[in-house]
């Protein structure tokens, strides 16, 4: 397996916009956005302003097969959040799920040289809690009610990891090394 | 321990257990997807009583591998 994390061109708005509106994609997001075409050029636009993010197309053998992001890139404090999703129903794997979690980790830590990596989990997507507690991040807690959607409010997880934790556990696992345009 | 993996399997990916056998690959089977795996990983664990390590769960592709760490563990 090729992984690669390639930055959102003009050409992938649509195929984003068809993603990021399925259910099986937004059921788990703390927002189910109505995305048009023009929207989706002024968040394209706003996104390459932002310095204190950065979003990328997940590539699997040359294929878009996701998305990936980084948000609140903190430079005093050192820290930033993240999230994801694969598309691509047939590699929705756990070995790809964990390869792209461990080659952010290696970009947050070593190529942005941050601190601290955290991101917010609905806490009824239990599995997906494993997934991040077996890359080695912690759970912190469980924020109430944190989220109201649909005439419903969630409780969130809240996950960190910090740099020094990942350097003292990333020798233990072989994992497909990627690269971030 | 094989015939009840791949009952267990079978209930989590929720096919017929006769679709499923020692040959049966994440890569072929839509179903086995990353939440899948954690979920079949935890109910073997608990229903066998044992604990396989994160970097052996993270290596099983096929229900023969499955098996074979559930055997090690």
């Amino acid at each position: 397996m090729n992984l690669y994390f390639r930055k959102i061109q003009a050409k992938d708005l649509e195929m984003i916009r068809k993603w990021r509106t399925r259910e099986d994609i937004t059921k788990y997001m703390n927002t189910d956005p109505v995305l048009t075409e023009e929207g989706q050029q002024i968040w394209l636009d706003r996104i390459r302003e932002d310095t204190a993010a950065r979003n990328w197309v997940i590539e699997v053998d040359a294929a878009p097969v996701g998305v990936l992001n980084l948000v609140g890139i903190d430079p005093i404090n050192q820290r930033c959040s993240w999230g994801y999703y694969v598309a691509e129903k047939s590699l929705r794997s756990l070995q790809l799920a964990m390869a792209i979690e461990w080659n952010l980790y290696d970009y947050v830590f070593d190529e942005l040289k941050l601190n601290k990596l955290t991101n917010e989990v609905f806490a009824l997507n239990k599995e997906v809690v494993t997934i991040h507690k077996m890359c080695g991040s912690d759970i912190i807690g469980t924020l109430k009610e944190h989220v109201y959607k649909k005439g419903c409010f969630y409780d969130v997880v809240f996950i960190e990891i910090c740099k020094s934790k990942w350097q003292q556990i990333k020798e233990k696992y072989t994992y497909v090394k990627a690269n971030f345009e | 321990m094989k015939d009840k993996i791949i009952k267990i399997v079978a209930e989590i990916l929720e096919l017929d257990e006769t679709r499923i056998s020692l040959e049966t690959t994440q890569q072929e089977t839509e179903e086995w997807d990353s939440l899948a795996h954690i979920r079949m990983i935890a109910e073997i664990e608990e229903q066998l009583g044992i604990n396989i390590p994160i970097e052996k769960v993270v290596e099983i592709h096929t229900v023969k591998e499955l098996v074979q760490a559930v055997q090690e563990a």
